[in-house]
Protein backbone atom coordinates (compact mmCIF):
# COMPACT_ATOMS: atom_id res chain seq x y z
CA UNK A 1 0.00 0.00 0.00
CA UNK A 2 1.75 2.94 1.17
CA UNK A 3 5.35 3.17 2.02
CA UNK A 4 6.12 6.30 3.22
CA UNK A 5 9.45 6.19 3.42
CA UNK A 6 10.73 3.45 0.80
CA UNK A 7 12.80 0.53 2.39
CA UNK A 8 15.85 1.41 0.44
CA UNK A 9 16.37 4.53 2.26
CA UNK A 10 19.85 4.19 4.32
CA UNK A 11 19.41 2.30 7.20
CA UNK A 12 21.31 4.80 9.38
CA UNK A 13 18.27 6.24 11.09
CA UNK A 14 14.87 3.60 11.29
CA UNK A 15 12.64 2.47 9.46
CA UNK A 16 8.91 3.68 8.87
CA UNK A 17 6.12 1.46 8.00
CA UNK A 18 2.83 1.68 6.45
CA UNK A 19 0.65 -0.79 5.23
CA UNK A 20 2.52 -3.87 6.53
CA UNK A 21 0.40 -5.76 8.37
CA UNK A 22 0.85 -9.17 10.92
CA UNK A 23 -1.45 -11.39 9.07
CA UNK A 24 -3.09 -13.50 10.75
CA UNK A 25 -5.12 -16.91 8.52
CA UNK A 26 -8.64 -17.49 9.63
CA UNK A 27 -11.01 -19.89 7.74
CA UNK A 28 -9.12 -18.55 4.87
CA UNK A 29 -9.18 -14.95 5.32
CA UNK A 30 -6.31 -12.98 6.19
CA UNK A 31 -6.98 -10.46 9.10
CA UNK A 32 -4.83 -7.64 11.22
CA UNK A 33 -3.54 -9.32 13.93
CA UNK A 34 -1.94 -5.79 15.46
CA UNK A 35 -5.49 -4.56 15.23
CA UNK A 36 -6.41 -7.48 16.74
CA UNK A 37 -4.43 -7.27 19.73
CA UNK A 38 -4.67 -3.56 20.24
CA UNK A 39 -8.82 -4.12 19.80
CA UNK A 40 -8.49 -6.77 22.64
CA UNK A 41 -6.02 -4.53 24.58
CA UNK A 42 -9.12 -1.46 24.46
CA UNK A 43 -11.46 -3.89 25.04
CA UNK A 44 -10.04 -5.72 27.89
CA UNK A 45 -9.30 -1.59 29.50
CA UNK A 46 -13.43 -0.93 28.84
CA UNK A 47 -14.32 -3.82 30.71
CA UNK A 48 -12.04 -3.86 33.64
CA UNK A 49 -13.07 0.23 33.86
CA UNK A 50 -16.34 -0.60 33.43
CA UNK A 51 -16.06 -3.66 36.43
CA UNK A 52 -13.78 -1.59 38.49
CA UNK A 53 -16.22 1.24 38.40
CA UNK A 54 -19.28 -0.80 39.21
CA UNK A 55 -17.87 -3.35 41.80
CA UNK A 56 -18.44 -1.64 44.91
CA UNK A 57 -21.76 0.48 43.72
CA UNK A 58 -21.79 3.56 46.67
CA UNK A 59 -24.88 6.28 46.92
CA UNK A 60 -22.51 8.99 46.97
CA UNK A 61 -20.08 8.09 44.02
CA UNK A 62 -16.44 8.20 44.33
CA UNK A 63 -13.44 7.82 42.50
CA UNK A 64 -13.83 5.29 39.39
CA UNK A 65 -17.74 5.19 40.02
CA UNK A 66 -17.86 8.80 39.87
CA UNK A 67 -15.58 9.42 36.53
CA UNK A 68 -17.71 6.29 35.22
CA UNK A 69 -20.93 7.92 35.92
CA UNK A 70 -19.68 11.86 34.46
CA UNK A 71 -18.79 9.81 31.19
CA UNK A 72 -22.09 8.02 30.99
CA UNK A 73 -23.84 11.06 31.53
CA UNK A 74 -21.84 12.83 29.35
CA UNK A 75 -22.85 10.27 26.83
CA UNK A 76 -25.97 10.27 27.56
CA UNK A 77 -26.38 14.03 27.48
CA UNK A 78 -24.64 13.50 23.80
CA UNK A 79 -27.36 11.02 22.64
CA UNK A 80 -30.39 12.90 23.86
CA UNK A 81 -29.10 16.04 22.33
CA UNK A 82 -28.99 14.50 18.70
CA UNK A 83 -31.77 11.67 18.95
CA UNK A 84 -34.26 13.61 21.10
CA UNK A 85 -35.68 12.85 24.66
CA UNK A 86 -38.24 10.95 23.74
CA UNK A 87 -36.41 7.98 21.79
CA UNK A 88 -32.90 8.54 22.82
CA UNK A 89 -32.45 5.61 25.73
CA UNK A 90 -32.19 2.80 23.87
CA UNK A 91 -29.60 4.19 21.60
CA UNK A 92 -26.93 5.20 24.86
CA UNK A 93 -25.71 2.16 25.07
CA UNK A 94 -24.60 1.96 20.71
CA UNK A 95 -23.66 5.57 20.89
CA UNK A 96 -21.87 5.08 24.15
CA UNK A 97 -19.56 2.16 23.12
CA UNK A 98 -18.61 4.23 19.73
CA UNK A 99 -17.78 6.59 21.54
CA UNK A 100 -15.82 4.67 24.77
CA UNK A 101 -14.15 2.45 22.15
CA UNK A 102 -13.17 4.96 19.63
CA UNK A 103 -12.24 7.35 22.52
CA UNK A 104 -9.91 4.84 24.05
CA UNK A 105 -8.27 3.38 20.81
CA UNK A 106 -7.21 6.60 19.70
CA UNK A 107 -6.23 7.72 23.04
CA UNK A 108 -4.38 4.25 23.35
CA UNK A 109 -2.72 5.05 20.31
CA UNK A 110 -1.50 8.30 21.72
CA UNK A 111 -0.52 7.35 24.94
CA UNK A 112 0.37 3.37 25.62
CA UNK A 113 3.96 2.82 23.96
CA UNK A 114 3.07 0.08 21.68
CA UNK A 115 6.89 0.45 20.32
CA UNK A 116 8.33 -1.50 23.39
CA UNK A 117 6.61 -4.54 21.44
CA UNK A 118 7.67 -5.40 18.46
CA UNK A 119 6.05 -8.21 16.04
CA UNK A 120 7.09 -10.03 13.56
CA UNK A 121 5.37 -7.47 10.39
CA UNK A 122 3.92 -4.25 11.01
CA UNK A 123 3.70 -2.65 14.56
CA UNK A 124 1.10 -2.20 17.11
CA UNK A 125 -0.90 0.98 17.08
CA UNK A 126 -4.86 2.46 17.54
CA UNK A 127 -6.93 -0.13 16.11
CA UNK A 128 -8.99 3.01 13.99
CA UNK A 129 -5.58 3.58 12.59
CA UNK A 130 -6.77 0.56 10.25
CA UNK A 131 -9.41 1.27 7.74
CA UNK A 132 -10.93 -2.32 8.56
CA UNK A 133 -12.18 -1.34 12.11
CA UNK A 134 -13.61 2.38 10.95
CA UNK A 135 -15.41 0.49 8.04
CA UNK A 136 -16.58 -1.74 10.56
CA UNK A 137 -17.46 0.79 12.63
CA UNK A 138 -19.41 3.46 10.44
CA UNK A 139 -21.61 -0.02 8.63
CA UNK A 140 -22.43 -0.79 12.46
CA UNK A 141 -23.75 2.69 12.28
CA UNK A 142 -25.19 2.73 8.68
CA UNK A 143 -27.26 -0.25 10.03
CA UNK A 144 -28.39 1.31 13.31
CA UNK A 145 -30.06 3.61 11.75
CA UNK A 146 -31.90 1.63 8.85
CA UNK A 147 -32.66 -0.36 12.07
CA UNK A 148 -33.93 2.41 13.72
CA UNK A 149 -35.90 3.94 10.85
CA UNK A 150 -37.90 0.90 9.95
CA UNK A 151 -37.95 0.15 13.68
CA UNK A 152 -39.88 3.72 14.35
CA UNK A 153 -41.61 4.52 10.55
CA UNK A 154 -41.92 0.75 8.77
CA UNK A 155 -42.23 1.07 5.43
CA UNK A 156 -42.76 5.10 5.82
CA UNK A 157 -38.98 5.40 5.92
CA UNK A 158 -38.77 5.21 2.68
CA UNK A 159 -41.05 8.02 2.23
CA UNK A 160 -37.73 10.14 3.54
CA UNK A 161 -36.22 9.36 0.23
CA UNK A 162 -38.32 11.79 -1.60
CA UNK A 163 -38.36 14.58 0.67
CA UNK A 164 -38.03 16.92 0.69
CA UNK A 165 -38.68 16.84 -3.35
CA UNK A 166 -38.52 13.46 -5.67
CA UNK A 167 -35.81 15.16 -7.72
CA UNK A 168 -33.65 14.11 -4.59
CA UNK A 169 -34.13 10.72 -5.12
CA UNK A 170 -31.32 10.20 -6.45
CA UNK A 171 -28.85 12.76 -3.88
CA UNK A 172 -30.71 10.94 -1.13
CA UNK A 173 -30.19 7.64 -2.25
CA UNK A 174 -26.54 8.40 -2.56
CA UNK A 175 -26.47 9.57 1.01
CA UNK A 176 -26.72 6.26 2.18
CA UNK A 177 -23.63 5.45 0.79
CA UNK A 178 -21.24 8.56 1.64
CA UNK A 179 -22.67 8.47 4.97
CA UNK A 180 -20.63 5.51 6.17
CA UNK A 181 -17.84 6.55 3.89
CA UNK A 182 -17.19 9.59 5.50
CA UNK A 183 -17.73 8.52 9.04
CA UNK A 184 -15.04 5.74 8.18
CA UNK A 185 -12.25 7.72 6.59
CA UNK A 186 -12.97 10.99 8.65
CA UNK A 187 -11.67 8.60 11.76
CA UNK A 188 -9.57 6.73 9.93
CA UNK A 189 -7.59 9.64 8.08
CA UNK A 190 -7.24 11.65 11.13
CA UNK A 191 -6.00 8.58 13.71
CA UNK A 192 -3.52 7.85 10.95
CA UNK A 193 -2.18 10.86 9.93
CA UNK A 194 -1.92 11.63 13.09
CA UNK A 195 0.07 8.74 14.52
CA UNK A 196 2.31 9.18 11.15
CA UNK A 197 3.22 12.89 11.58
CA UNK A 198 4.11 12.13 14.93
CA UNK A 199 6.06 8.68 14.01
CA UNK A 200 7.99 10.99 10.92
CA UNK A 201 8.88 13.37 13.58
CA UNK A 202 10.26 10.74 15.67
CA UNK A 203 12.02 9.73 13.31
CA UNK A 204 13.58 13.34 12.57
CA UNK A 205 13.88 14.73 16.01
CA UNK A 206 13.87 12.05 17.98
CA UNK A 207 13.41 14.82 21.44
CA UNK A 208 10.66 16.74 22.73
CA UNK A 209 9.92 18.07 18.81
CA UNK A 210 6.98 15.70 18.57
CA UNK A 211 5.58 16.76 21.83
CA UNK A 212 3.14 19.45 20.59
CA UNK A 213 2.09 17.20 17.62
CA UNK A 214 1.25 14.54 20.26
CA UNK A 215 -0.75 17.01 22.54
CA UNK A 216 -2.66 18.17 19.48
CA UNK A 217 -2.61 14.45 18.01
CA UNK A 218 -4.48 13.98 21.79
CA UNK A 219 -7.33 16.36 21.47
CA UNK A 220 -7.86 15.54 17.91
CA UNK A 221 -8.10 12.08 18.92
CA UNK A 222 -10.58 13.13 21.19
CA UNK A 223 -12.77 15.19 19.13
CA UNK A 224 -12.92 12.64 16.25
CA UNK A 225 -14.17 10.30 19.04
CA UNK A 226 -17.15 12.54 20.09
CA UNK A 227 -17.66 13.68 16.44
CA UNK A 228 -17.92 9.84 15.31
CA UNK A 229 -20.80 9.15 17.84
CA UNK A 230 -22.10 12.43 17.59
CA UNK A 231 -22.64 11.48 13.72
CA UNK A 232 -23.50 8.11 14.44
CA UNK A 233 -26.21 9.93 17.16
CA UNK A 234 -27.63 12.43 14.47
CA UNK A 235 -27.95 9.90 11.68
CA UNK A 236 -29.71 7.49 13.86
CA UNK A 237 -32.09 10.74 15.19
CA UNK A 238 -32.64 11.80 11.63
CA UNK A 239 -33.98 8.31 10.43
CA UNK A 240 -36.20 8.69 13.34
CA UNK A 241 -37.52 11.70 12.94
CA UNK A 242 -37.80 12.06 8.95
CA UNK A 243 -37.00 15.14 6.54
CA UNK A 244 -39.13 17.81 8.50
CA UNK A 245 -42.33 16.05 9.09
CA UNK A 246 -42.29 16.80 12.65
CA UNK A 247 -40.38 19.66 14.23
CA UNK A 248 -38.76 19.21 17.02
CA UNK A 249 -37.30 22.58 18.74
CA UNK B 1 21.77 2.17 18.62
CA UNK B 2 21.99 0.79 15.22
CA UNK B 3 22.76 -2.85 16.68
CA UNK B 4 19.60 -2.91 18.63
CA UNK B 5 17.70 -1.24 15.53
CA UNK B 6 19.16 -4.31 13.51
CA UNK B 7 18.29 -6.74 16.29
CA UNK B 8 14.30 -5.22 15.92
CA UNK B 9 14.04 -5.54 12.24
CA UNK B 10 15.55 -8.96 11.62
CA UNK B 11 13.91 -10.25 14.43
CA UNK B 12 11.32 -12.65 13.04
CA UNK B 13 9.37 -13.05 16.25
CA UNK B 14 7.48 -11.20 18.93
CA UNK B 15 10.23 -9.28 21.03
CA UNK B 16 10.79 -6.26 23.16
CA UNK B 17 12.42 -3.69 21.70
CA UNK B 18 14.42 -0.91 23.90
CA UNK B 19 15.58 1.50 22.31
CA UNK B 20 14.18 4.48 24.17
CA UNK B 21 14.76 6.89 21.23
CA UNK B 22 12.81 4.72 18.57
CA UNK B 23 9.94 3.90 20.42
CA UNK B 24 9.49 7.49 21.78
CA UNK B 25 9.50 6.38 25.55
CA UNK B 26 10.49 9.87 26.77
CA UNK B 27 8.34 12.22 24.58
CA UNK B 28 5.59 9.78 25.86
CA UNK B 29 6.38 10.20 29.29
CA UNK B 30 6.36 13.69 29.03
CA UNK B 31 2.90 13.50 27.08
CA UNK B 32 1.51 11.48 29.79
CA UNK B 33 2.52 13.28 32.83
CA UNK B 34 1.07 16.72 31.10
CA UNK B 35 -1.65 15.11 30.79
CA UNK B 36 -1.74 13.45 34.35
CA UNK B 37 -0.87 16.63 35.69
CA UNK B 38 -3.73 18.93 34.36
CA UNK B 39 -5.79 16.51 33.57
CA UNK B 40 -5.96 15.33 37.35
CA UNK B 41 -6.47 19.28 38.62
CA UNK B 42 -9.46 19.43 35.98
CA UNK B 43 -11.07 15.94 36.29
CA UNK B 44 -10.41 16.37 40.09
CA UNK B 45 -12.35 19.21 40.18
CA UNK B 46 -14.97 18.15 38.01
CA UNK B 47 -15.55 15.32 39.84
CA UNK B 48 -15.32 16.94 42.90
CA UNK B 49 -18.21 18.77 42.09
CA UNK B 50 -20.19 16.35 40.80
CA UNK B 51 -19.80 14.70 44.07
CA UNK B 52 -20.72 17.56 46.01
CA UNK B 53 -24.02 18.22 43.86
CA UNK B 54 -24.74 14.39 44.57
CA UNK B 55 -24.11 14.67 47.60
CA UNK B 56 -26.05 17.84 48.11
CA UNK B 57 -28.91 16.29 46.18
CA UNK B 58 -28.99 13.69 48.36
CA UNK B 59 -28.89 15.30 51.71
CA UNK B 60 -31.68 17.31 50.22
CA UNK B 61 -34.02 14.21 49.41
CA UNK B 62 -33.00 12.52 52.95
CA UNK B 63 -34.20 15.95 54.30
CA UNK B 64 -37.31 16.22 52.62
CA UNK B 65 -37.76 12.75 53.52
CA UNK B 66 -37.60 12.79 57.63
CA UNK B 67 -39.86 16.04 56.71
CA UNK B 68 -42.17 14.10 55.30
CA UNK B 69 -42.12 11.24 58.14
CA UNK B 70 -42.39 13.57 60.95
CA UNK B 71 -45.29 15.43 58.96
CA UNK B 72 -47.00 12.04 58.66
CA UNK B 73 -46.17 11.26 61.95
CA UNK B 74 -47.57 14.29 63.45
CA UNK B 75 -50.58 13.75 61.11
CA UNK B 76 -50.63 10.20 62.18
CA UNK B 77 -50.97 11.86 65.83
CA UNK B 78 -53.15 14.05 64.82
CA UNK B 79 -55.86 10.99 63.63
CA UNK B 80 -55.03 9.15 66.53
CA UNK B 81 -56.45 12.30 68.75
CA UNK B 82 -59.33 12.83 66.73
CA UNK B 83 -60.22 9.29 66.86
CA UNK B 84 -59.81 9.54 70.75
CA UNK B 85 -61.94 12.74 70.38
CA UNK B 86 -64.68 10.94 68.26
CA UNK B 87 -64.76 7.92 70.90
CA UNK B 88 -64.87 9.97 74.17
CA UNK B 89 -68.02 12.04 71.99
CA UNK B 90 -69.38 8.70 71.23
CA UNK B 91 -69.10 7.95 74.57
CA UNK B 92 -70.42 10.79 76.19
CA UNK B 93 -73.27 11.12 73.67
CA UNK B 94 -74.43 7.89 74.66
CA UNK B 95 -74.20 8.68 78.06
CA UNK B 96 -76.49 11.71 77.32
CA UNK B 97 -78.65 9.46 75.42
CA UNK B 98 -79.05 7.33 78.73
CA UNK B 99 -79.93 10.16 80.27
CA UNK B 100 -82.02 11.29 78.03
CA UNK B 101 -84.32 8.09 78.27
CA UNK B 102 -83.45 7.65 81.99
CA UNK B 103 -85.37 11.10 82.33
CA UNK B 104 -88.17 10.83 79.32
CA UNK B 105 -89.04 7.20 81.38
CA UNK B 106 -89.07 9.26 84.99
CA UNK B 107 -90.88 11.82 83.51
CA UNK B 108 -93.79 9.65 81.38
CA UNK B 109 -94.09 7.84 84.30
CA UNK B 110 -94.88 10.87 86.67
CA UNK B 111 -97.12 11.36 83.96
CA UNK B 112 -98.83 8.66 83.81
CA UNK B 113 -99.42 8.87 87.51
CA UNK B 114 -100.96 12.23 87.16
CA UNK B 115 -103.40 11.79 84.83
CA UNK B 116 -104.29 8.30 86.58
CA UNK B 117 -104.97 10.53 89.69
CA UNK B 118 -106.76 12.93 87.27
CA UNK B 119 -108.73 10.97 85.80
CA UNK B 120 -109.81 8.93 89.51
CA UNK B 121 -110.51 12.61 90.82
CA UNK B 122 -112.86 13.06 87.81
CA UNK B 123 -114.78 9.55 88.22
CA UNK B 124 -115.11 10.46 92.03
CA UNK B 125 -116.39 13.64 91.20
CA UNK B 126 -118.90 12.65 88.24
CA UNK B 127 -119.96 9.73 90.83
CA UNK B 128 -120.54 12.08 93.50
CA UNK B 129 -122.45 14.39 90.49
CA UNK B 130 -124.65 11.19 89.19
CA UNK B 131 -125.35 10.78 93.24
CA UNK B 132 -126.53 14.00 93.69
CA UNK B 133 -128.68 14.71 90.54
CA UNK B 134 -130.19 10.87 91.62
CA UNK B 135 -131.24 11.88 95.16
CA UNK B 136 -132.56 15.30 93.67
CA UNK B 137 -134.44 13.94 91.34
CA UNK B 138 -135.79 10.76 93.55
CA UNK B 139 -136.56 13.36 95.88
CA UNK B 140 -138.69 15.77 93.38
CA UNK B 141 -140.46 12.50 92.07
CA UNK B 142 -141.40 11.58 96.13
CA UNK B 143 -142.32 15.10 96.23
CA UNK B 144 -144.37 14.68 93.15
CA UNK B 145 -145.83 11.56 93.77
CA UNK B 146 -146.95 12.73 97.52
CA UNK B 147 -148.53 15.93 95.70
CA UNK B 148 -150.60 13.71 94.09
CA UNK B 149 -151.68 11.18 96.70
CA UNK B 150 -151.97 13.81 99.29
CA UNK B 151 -155.29 15.18 98.21
CA UNK B 152 -156.84 12.27 97.59
CA UNK B 153 -155.13 10.64 101.46
CA UNK B 154 -155.70 13.85 103.62
CA UNK B 155 -159.05 13.96 104.55
CA UNK B 156 -160.53 16.05 107.31
CA UNK B 157 -160.69 13.30 109.63
CA UNK B 158 -156.93 12.52 108.97
CA UNK B 159 -156.94 16.56 109.45
CA UNK B 160 -157.84 16.55 112.58
CA UNK B 161 -156.31 13.73 114.37
CA UNK B 162 -153.15 15.43 112.83
CA UNK B 163 -153.82 18.50 114.61
CA UNK B 164 -154.63 16.96 117.82
CA UNK B 165 -151.71 14.81 117.83
CA UNK B 166 -149.48 17.87 117.40
CA UNK B 167 -151.65 19.50 119.99
CA UNK B 168 -151.03 16.99 122.30
CA UNK B 169 -147.50 17.16 121.69
CA UNK B 170 -147.45 20.30 122.07
CA UNK B 171 -149.16 20.39 125.71
CA UNK B 172 -147.19 17.07 126.52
Amino acid sequence: MLNVIPTSFPTLLAELEVGQHLYWEVAGLKIHGQVFLTSWFVIAVLVLVSFIATRKVERVPSGFQNLMEYALEFIRDLAKNQIGEKEYRPWVPFVGTLFLFIFVSNWSGALVPWKLIHLPSGELAAPTNDINTTVALALLTSLAYFYAGFSKRGLGYFSRYIEPTPILLPINILEDFTKPLSLSFRLFGNILADELVVAVLVLLVPLFVPLPVMILGLFTSAIQALIFATLAAAYIGEAMEGHGAEEHE
Amino acid sequence: MTMLWLLATEESGFGINFDILETNLINLAIVIGVLVYFGKKFLGNTLMTRRDRIEEAIREAEGRKQEAAAALAEQQQNLAQAQAEAQRILETAQANAAKAREAVLAQAKTDVERMRAAAAQDLSAQQDRVLKELQQRVAELAVKKVQEQLPSRLTDDVQHRLVDKSIALLGG
